[in-house]
């Protein structure tokens, strides 16, 4: 079994204004694991609540999503829990780290939702940090006193931090300058490559989109092209 | 909190403080042989038989039975001068007792109580021993003797001394005062040597019924007053006090209605305070689910912030409450002299302290500390776990690109 996600007729609306807006109007795609993909469209394209669909942080109206081999959209309470715990890590834009805990704890937060140990947890997050280039002086300190770059890396490091055979990333370069940017790119692409992790990536640079092995092009919530 | 813990404080005290007076004062029922009283009237006395039964009644703590008598012939001399009033009413030694020289008899008391003297409303007075002991439970028929001080003193009777009376003889083995001389030119003996030396065997003149609080006193009298039925006039000064503590209970019921109201105002305030919390961190919500939070942690996280906040609280009141409380609940039992307003508060502060005897009280206690740690948790679960409950049903797509 290759295929690491098989999404089939996706559909989620919105109601806004007293109209509806489809915001992922029956999209199917199917991808391998290991792979490094990225979903591109203009804003309002439906990228960011196809992420959030294949995240299980929003419920879709119709539609599957297999994630090997599991409808994640049949799960309900406590199975999609573990599912965002154990299978998928996400990032974001603004990296939504938590402000009043160190770059330690935030990447060791998870793995307590998940049940891990003390003392496996900070030997494990101090492990992560180091692969994502944070050095043990920067791992001390709160959000705010971190650039970035480094946010970003932290919460990339927070997203690796229960092994998920995915990670979700929305808009991951998108609050940093070109060249940072991109070494948050050729990082991600490196944990896809040596973990073995499936990374989706949504964004709307084209150059991301050069660099990725697979790319979905979205428009009014439908999968317009892929290659 | 401080509020409740110290409205706690003040019923823990004001009901502790009327359960003791209801079990010192106005608890007494008094029994008398119908149509006697004292030495005057006539009929027939009660028995031993009559009042046994009451001893056993629920309530009943004590039943001290009393035989009162004159003794005819004794060694003793009265302490007491007839005076002007004593040689108008007073008894006369002769025969027939009309002529002769007046005199002041002497009164004797049986009683069956061991460890203290019976309070006689008779001889009347606060009774404390001044010297030697009082009867014991093997002096039951013993030919011993009590006397009041006055009339020791008159006759040289000390701890030891022997007198004659209706032909026999007895020991002093107490001296009493009572603070008046009239009351201290008496003798107290066991019940059963009064009864054989008056020839008065199982007669009982008087009997004083003890229950353990005034609220009982009602129906033990209507359960003596049936078993009597017309032999003894049953009395009490029960409804007098219950009346005197009624306004206590009442500021006991309002100490209680405070810690209601003040216990519903802090789960309100902590409830709409981690409303705003939730609301406030709204987005954190959404993120920690989207790492990996579940329910149960979310609602453990808020329930314990809250109680971690609620706790400190009560730590800050039990320090607030042990530092003041005691002033403020002296102050609100006991108000100071002055005002003509709380006139009543002032005679139940006084009702209280007075019978307390110990002055200031001290209120804040262990009990008072763990009714604290009770409200905290209480307010902390109330207050947080609706809130938490709404922050763990939140998707996380809605709420994680809020800024």
């Amino acid at each position: 079994m290759n295929n690491a996600i098989l999404v089939k007729n996706l559909t989620k609306s919105f109601k806004s204004g007293g109209k509806v807006i489809k915001a992922v109007d029956g999209i199917s795609f199917e991808l391998e694991r290991g792979v490094f993909a990225s979903i591109i469209g203009k804003s309002g394209s439906g990228k960011t609540t196809l992420l959030n669909l294949l995240g299980a942080l929003d419920k879709a109206d119709s539609g599957q999503i297999e994630i090997d081999g599991v409808d994640i959209t049949k799960l309900g309470g406590r199975k999609l829990d573990g599912y965002r715990r154990k299978t998928v890590g996400f990032t974001f834009q603004s990296y939504n780290l938590i402000p009043n805990l160190n770059a330690l704890e935030n990447v060791m937060l998870p793995m307590e939702f998940a049940g891990v140990s003390g003392r496996e947890r900070r030997g494990r997050a101090k492990e992560l940090l180091l692969s994502v280039g944070i050095d043990e002086n920067r791992q001390k300190r709160k959000p705010a006193k971190l650039s970035g770059g480094e946010q970003q890396r932290v919460a990339i490091a927070r997203a690796l931090a229960n092994q998920p055979t995915i990670i979700l990333a929305d808009e991951p370069t998108g609050n940093l300058d070109t060249d940072t940017g991109y070494k948050i790119v050729e990082l991600l692409k490196k944990i896809a490559k040596e973990k073995n992790t499936t990374v989706i990536v949504v964004t709307h640079d084209n150059e991301i989109a050069r660099k990725s092995q697979k790319v979905f092009y979205l428009r009014d919530g439908k999968l317009v092209h892929e290659d | 909190m401080t509020v409740a813990l110290i409205m706690i404080m003040a019923n823990q005290i004001i009901s502790k403080r009327v359960e003791d007076v209801k079990g010192n004062v106005g608890n007494t029922i008094s029994i008398s042989p119908r149509g006697i009283s004292g030495f005057e009237g006539g009929g027939n006395l009660l028995t031993e038989g009559d009042l046994k039964p009451i001893s056993s009644y629920e309530h009943v703590t004590q039943v001290a039975m009393s035989l009162r008598a004159r003794p005819s012939s004794t060694g003793l001399t009265s302490a007491i001068e007839p005076g002007t009033f004593g040689e108008r009413f007073g008894q006369r030694a002769g025969p027939g007792g009309g002529g002769g020289r007046a005199f002041v008899s002497i009164s004797v008391t049986g009683t069956n109580i061991t460890g203290a003297l019976p309070s006689s409303s008779l001889l009347g007075g606060e009774i404390s021993l001044t010297s030697g002991r009082y009867f014991e439970a093997s002096d039951a028929s013993a030919k011993v003797a009590i006397v009041g001080k006055d009339l020791a003193q008159k006759n040289s009777l000390k701890i030891g001394s022997t007198f004659e009376m209706e032909g026999e003889k007895f020991k002093v083995v107490g001296i009493y005062d009572s603070g008046a001389l009239f009351s201290n030119n008496a003798v107290y003996l066991p019940l059963k040597t009064t009864q054989k030396t008056f020839d008065l065997t199982n007669n009982v003149s008087d009997a004083s019924v003890t229950v353990d609080s005034v609220s009982n006193v009602d129906t033990t009298v209507s359960k003596i007053e049936s078993l009597l039925s017309d032999k003894a006039d049953v009395t009490s000064e029960a409804e007098r006090f219950t009346e005197a503590l009624s306004p206590l209970e009442s500021i006991s019921q309002t100490t209680q209605v405070a810690v209601i109201g003040a216990i519903v105002a802090a789960v309100v305030i902590i409830f709409f305070s981690m409303l705003i919390t939730v609301r406030q961190r709204i987005k954190e919500i959404g993120i920690l689910k989207a790492i990996g939070a579940s329910n149960f942690h979310l609602v453990t996280q808020f329930v314990t912030e809250t109680m971690a906040v609620s706790l400190l609280a009560a730590v800050i009141a039990s320090a607030l409450s042990y530092m003041a409380g005691n002033a403020i609940v002296n102050n609100l039992v006991q108000p100071t002299t002055g005002g003509g307003r709380g006139g009543f508060a002032q005679g139940a502060g006084r009702l209280l302290l007075g019978l307390g005897g110990t002055g200031s009280l001290q209120v804040f206690n262990l009990e008072t500390l763990a009714y604290a740690l009770l409200i905290a948790i209480v307010v902390g679960i109330l207050g947080s776990i609706i809130p938490a409950l709404i922050a763990s049903r939140l998707k996380p797509a809605e709420v994680i690109r809020l800024e």
